[in-house]
């Protein structure tokens, strides 16, 4: 019995390890293999070659709206990072009053789909809107102004969030030292603030660059006439029905983002060495004028942010805006809409299923990958297959799962147009946040736990369970959260799969917003944030409560 | 609300229970939300062994769904999509010819020339522009009468159309107006018209919605879209430029290779009955059985005649060359402001 | 000299041989073989880097050896996982299930599982024995530093293995439980009897509690000896510096046998090695201070330069007449007579204990 099972458990280890590189290749590397083979067909099947490729670069208008994304890409980082930098450092190195909640209110847009804070800039500086002298008058916020603000509010909450990171490990003993030796607040800010979130900064530019150059809503509802590649791709692929060259498109999408999140995790690699693991919080002294200038600053950026979310809900109760103000709930009846009430009932199946699923499917691909010892290539498979998801645009994904499952040839195309491929393609979509969360979680687990075990002869199985996800199951609440919300409120990865059948409530908005459904789609997307916030608030009730009562083994 | 949703989900069970014996036609469409209930409704009525299960999309989308499933056809019919897409469908070798019932019935302009035809018509939905009242009055806006008026100086920066290259309507607009001014002047006409562009867009609607919000007040758009925000209260009139209207067809054909060709061609000969006319009839103007369409109020009488002469394979042909051409003279607008 | 040397009659329980270990272009070992005999406590001793964690892992089963055979009372486990050897294993980080209670932790490998009630006696028995009685209830984190390496031990010992792996335990822990829990560990090891194989760093903590001491570097066995052999008969000069204090005198050979250092010939008991520059090897507690002049050899003068109270002994620092430059070291007894700095003193570098290496002492 005993010595069967001994066998038997590097041999499961080894293929756990396979069975889930094989998952990770099937939900994301074959389909971007798919595209990359179609991006080098004609559209009759044939091999082209780079023929497509240098076709598409023909194409006028096209080098344009790269140029268009990089810029755009670029600007919009250069302006929010050193915002969510100033933000972070307020809540970091200031005493605010009620710090918690602005830190809530800057962080509430990741809750919407980032087409909310598109449809808010028309109602508030479009041509009807009552601040459109901001935007030097008509038709001034679309292009431009209306894309890097609209990008602002999408990506801010995504920089702050790497960036309070980034300032929480500051060491508070460096700061005695400087202060003991003299250093005023500004050399300190110099030479320690600044230096220890180096690698914050780069990693919230490089975040806030791939999100720009892939996001597709904001352009879509402000860009005017600015061309950005996402709606390159669309253009192509639904405009014009060229999936060929969609794909050449798509490749260009995928470039940039794959060399900024390469440049990423290098820099990840080398920030970890340089961490200590001793460091002392930094407790900050009360000074009286800083304190009401960095309550000024993070209060006003808090409500712009709060804001423009509320004016999204103002407008779902508009009977028409901007000719009959009167109040109305009848948007929410969502007559004459595709889906309507079972969009958003498919939605939160959806999300439910991908907080449930790709937990799972993270937590244990994880434990695989970084505790199992065995198939060490493998596993270096496994690991870089969990890191490239990062790299791929939600569009580029949900044109290779359309390649990809819908061909004849594979045996899964019947899952095509279902729920279980949207879950599939989400929970893909968003692994590699997922990942590193629970991997920097797995690394500050005693490493040899899995050398103790065998030498009890427990299994490894019996330890993920009895003792790994435990001490895990806090942050495993947080990747939860992490993918309901994303699968709440994506839409491009979703755009070319969805079905009819199932439609999504995150892409009817886009669909309602199209058919001039504007207030409708201000409803649902009202309805996406109500429910976003709603499981955000449960689950970090039940966090807390978690936390309550895990302290007596986690020790004060 | 919702307990007209828990109805509906009762139904759904019950059909799904009662009709177990009932063959099921996988039926692809562009047709409106409101729209696919009711023509649903009435073809069961009419052949209650046959069920719809619908698949509905804009058109892009859907067409480029057909294209993508080529290999792996999953409809069975193709109910309410635009010929001109049909018209590529039909180039891939997708489409099934089939006569339906009626074919003698419907005018020879909007069927497939073809015989026995891969695609017969259903309705015409033309180039429509959209126009605010309110808007115009406070910007003293005259009201266009043709294309030509919108060229003229007084709309710069007033009017929004869709991107040919995203939009089948921008797309139907483009090759309107080369069809019927010719190549040169064609363009010439867009080179003047471009100059009163206040933004291109990326759906057909979009820019008749804008018109009814009040962002611009001129959006170049389709008739039925513009209908139905003035049904919902938008202050616009529906202006039909006098030199002709772009206008494409909504059209049904069958799927090769289907499985179920004897309830598609039941379906195919629905369509094109007088029966599912009087439902067309509700959203438009002008059907494939000439005579028949009610008067509508908002849609002058002399409606038919003012659609050009649209040559549909023509269009199919040169759609490549014509949005290359289109990209390279307006896609860089933003630098040339 | 043959490294696997066994006194006859005693049983070996784990023998090694030829294991070699390569991490891309570092060696981390050698082709090394070495026996570890039934119940005997071994310590793998060297600074870092030498291997003697690789070793360990590679026992355990934790690492796979690049060529080489690993037996396990008699039977080859080259091959066989973790799971299928039979040890017990003790970390420096105690490697404690943070979030099961003590008695959980310790019952974590007890068969068959059910059977809680058979867990908890052997629980309690276990307790008892690492001199943690009552402790059952308590968490990990509610435990100072050496109380958690006790239930690490109980835990590893729990399932009675026939060997016990001990990396670093107590490189973790305050000097003062460091030196209680070392003492507790042999007494324990030999009530048990059970074979263990410690891995350290620290020479004196190895030579304390070991019955033999391996000395490695560089991925190879450099001695393998009791304490007593390996501190006073070190088989290179690696070892001697390694293990304790020592002093250093250059020197050269006289064609009779004897040595030059200064302007003194000394004696020596050892046969010289080859070579115009050796250096002498003698222990601070050889040096011996004589209450007055007498005629016998190795006897030179020398002026204190300082002395330090150190407890049972006396560090008296000499500098000897006659050899420029050149400071010895002394361990002097306490109760003997009142050493002043400046004082000339007679010292006796014994010839049975200046051992001589090859080449001279930078």
């Amino acid at each position: 019995m005993m010595p069967r099972r001994v066998l038997l458990e590097p041999w499961l280890a080894r293929s756990l390890i396979v069975l889930w590189l094989a998952a990770l290749l099937l939900v994301l590397g074959l389909p971007l293999a798919s595209l990359f083979s179609r991006a080098l067909m004609t559209s009759r099947g044939d091999f082209a070659g780079l023929d497509q490729v240098r076709e598409v670069l023909d194409t006028p208008g096209l080098v344009n709206a790269a140029w268009h994304s990089l810029a755009l890409s670029v600007g919009v980082a250069a302006l929010v990072v050193p915002l969510a930098f100033a933000f972070a450092w307020c809540l970091r190195h200031a005493r605010l009053p009620v710090a918690s909640l602005w830190r809530w209110l800057a962080l509430s847009p990741l809750l919407a789909p980032s087409l909310m804070a598109a449809i808010s800039l028309v109602y508030l500086f479009g041509n009807q809107g009552p601040f459109k002298a901001v935007m030097g008058g008509e038709g001034g916020l679309y292009g431009y102004p209306g894309l890097v603000i609209g990008e602002f509010f999408y990506t801010f909450p995504h920089a702050l969030l790497i960036l309070l990171t980034g300032l929480a490990g500051s060491d508070g003993r460096l700061y005695d030292a400087a202060r003991a030796m003299g250093a005023g607040p500004v050399r300190q800010f110099l030479t320690i603030t600044l230096p220890g979130a180096r690698y914050a900064l780069v990693s919230a530019f490089l975040v806030v660059f791939t999100l720009v150059m892939t996001d597709y809503g904001v352009p879509k509802v402000v860009g005017g006439s600015v061309n950005v590649l996402a709606i390159e791709v669309y253009k192509q692929v639904v405009g014009q029905q060229n999936f060929e060259r969609g794909a050449v498109v798509g490749l260009m999408l995928l470039l940039p983002a794959l060399l900024a999140t390469v440049l990423e995790r290098h820099m990840a690699s080398r920030q970890q060495a340089s961490l200590t693991a001793r460091a002392e919080p930094y407790q900050c002294r009360p000074a009286p004028l800083r304190d009401a200038l960095a309550t000024g600053f993070v209060a006003l950026l808090s409500c712009v942010l709060a804001g423009l979310l509320l004016v999204g809900v103002v407008a779902s109760f508009i009977r028409y805006w901007p000719y009959d103000l009167g109040l109305t709930l009848a948007h929410y009846g969502f007559e004459d809409v595709d889906g309507g009430w079972m969009a958003f009932g498919n939605s939160l199946q959806l999300a439910v299923a991908c907080a449930l699923a790709g937990t799972a499917m993270v937590f244990l691909g994880a434990c695989w990958s970084e505790r199992l010892k065995v198939a060490g290539l493998a596993r270096r498979a496994l690991r870089s297959m969990a890191m490239l998801s990062m790299a791929v645009p939600g569009l580029v994904l949900g044109l290779g799962y359309v390649f990809f499952f819908n061909h004849p040839a594979n045996p899964l195309a019947g899952l095509y147009g279902g729920m279980l491929l949207m879950v599939m393609c989400t929970i893909a979509h968003f692994y590699t946040t997922a990942h590193l969360t629970v991997t920097t979680a797995l690394g500050q687990v005693d490493s040899e736990f899995e050398a103790v075990a065998a030498s009890l002869k427990v299994p490894f199985w019996v330890t993920v369970r009895r003792v790994t996800l435990p001490i895990c199951l806090p942050v495993l609440i947080d990747v939860a959260r992490y993918f309901f919300v994303s699968a709440m409120t994506t839409v491009s990865a979703l755009i070319f799969i969805v079905s009819p059948k199932v439609p999504l409530a995150a892409v009817s908005i886009i669909v309602m917003d199209d058919a001039g459904d504007t207030a409708a789609a201000a409803a649902m997307a009202t309805l996406v944030v109500l429910t976003s916030a709603g499981v955000t608030l449960l689950l970090t009730g039940v966090e807390w409560w978690l936390g309550k009562s895990m302290s007596r083994w986690r020790g004060r | 609300m919702l307990r007209k949703q828990l109805l509906a989900g009762a139904g759904l069970v019950m059909a799904c229970v009662t009709a177990n014996a009932a063959t099921v036609l996988n039926v692809y469409s562009a047709l409106e939300a409101d729209q696919v209930k009711e023509y649903k409704e009435a073809f069961e009525k009419a052949n209650p062994d046959i069920e719809i299960n619908w698949v509905r999309e804009s058109t892009g989308v859907i067409t480029a769904r057909l294209l993508a499933e080529k290999n792996n056809p999953q409809a069975d019919v193709i109910w309410g999509l635009a010929a001109t897409s049909l018209q590529i469908l039909d180039h891939e070798g997708m489409l099934q010819a089939y006569a339906p019932k009626n074919l003698r019935e419907l005018s020879p302009a909007f069927r497939d020339k073809a015989n026995p035809p891969k695609w017969t018509g259903m309705d015409v939905w033309a180039a429509t522009v959209c126009f605010n009242t309110v808007e115009a009055a406070k910007k003293n806006l005259p009201r266009p009468e043709s294309w030509a008026d919108l060229a003229k100086p007084v709309y710069k920066g007033q009017i929004v159309m869709p991107n040919p290259a995203s939009s089948g309507t921008g797309f139907l607009d483009v090759s309107a107006w080369l069809q019927k001014f010719g190549d040169k002047k064609g363009w010439e006409y867009m080179d003047k018209l471009h100059e009163n562009i206040a933004q291109y867009v990326h759906s057909g609607s979009k820019p008749c919605k804008m018109a009814a919000a009040g962002e611009y007040p001129i959006g170049i758009s389709f008739e039925y879209r513009g209908a139905s925000l003035k049904a919902k209260g938008a202050p616009i009139d529906l202006v039909f430029p006098k030199e002709g209207l772009g206008w494409d067809l909504e059209a049904t054909a069958i799927m090769k290779g289907t499985k179920k060709l004897e309830a598609a061609r039941r379906l195919a000969d629905f369509s094109a009955s007088r029966e599912a006319m009087a439902l067309y009839d509700k959203s438009y103007a002008v059907l494939a059985i000439p005579g028949i369409a009610k008067a509508n109020p908002h849609i002058p009488a002399d409606y038919e005649k003012r659609l050009i002469n649209n040559d549909f394979t023509w269009a199919a042909k040169h759609r490549d060359t014509i949005l290359k051409e289109w990209s390279r003279r307006y896609d860089s607008k933003s630098e040339k402001q | 000299m043959k490294l696997t040397d066994l006194d006859s009659g005693v049983e070996p329980h784990l023998e090694m041989s030829g294991l070699t270990r390569r991490y891309g272009a570092f060696t981390a070992l050698a082709n090394v073989s070495l026996t570890v005999r039934k119940g005997e406590f071994l310590c793998l001793l060297g600074p870092s880097g030498c291997g003697k964690t690789t070793l360990l892992r590679l026992i355990a089963g934790l690492d796979r050896e690049d060529a080489g055979r690993i037996e396990l009372s008699g039977r080859d486990i080259t091959r066989t996982p973790p799971a299928g050897r039979d040890y017990g294993i003790v970390f420096q980080s105690y490697a404690l299930f943070p979030n099961l209670s003590v008695a959980d932790n310790i019952a974590y490998g007890l068969q068959p599982r059910r059977a809680r009630d058979h867990h908890l006696r052997r629980v309690r028995e276990l307790l008892d024995m690492v001199g943690l009685p009552g402790s059952e209830e308590k968490f990990p984190s509610e435990l100072s530093g050496g109380q958690q390496q006790r239930v690490a031990l109980a835990r590893a010992l729990a399932t009675s293995p026939g060997l016990l792996l001990l990396d670093e335990p107590l490189s973790a822990l305050d000097a003062r439980v460091r030196d209680h829990l070392r003492d507790e560990l042999k007494a324990l090891q030999r009530r048990l009897g059970v074979t263990t194989l410690m891995v350290t760093h620290d020479q004196a903590e190895a030579l304390a509690i070991a019955d033999r001491v391996v000395v490695m570097k560089d991925g190879h066995i450099e001695q393998i000896g009791t304490p007593a052999e390996i501190y006073h008969k070190p088989v290179s000069r690696f070892v001697a510096e390694f293990v304790g204090e020592a002093n250093w005198l250059n020197a050269r050979p006289t064609p009779d046998g004897r040595v030059v250092v200064g302007s003194h010939t000394l004696e020596l008991a050892a046969p010289l090695p080859e070579g115009e520059a050796i250096s002498l090897f003698l222990r601070p507690e050889d040096v011996r201070l004589r209450k007055r002049w007498q005629a016998e050899p190795n006897l030179i003068l020398a002026r204190v330069l300082d002395s330090a109270f150190g407890g049972a002994m006396t560090r008296v620092r000499l500098q000897p007449e006659g050899m420029a430059g050149v400071v010895l070291l002394a361990h002097v007894p306490a109760g003997g007579r009142l050493i002043t700095p400046g004082e000339i003193v007679p010292v006796s570098l014994p010839a049975e204990r200046l051992l001589p290496f090859a080449g001279a002492t930078s």
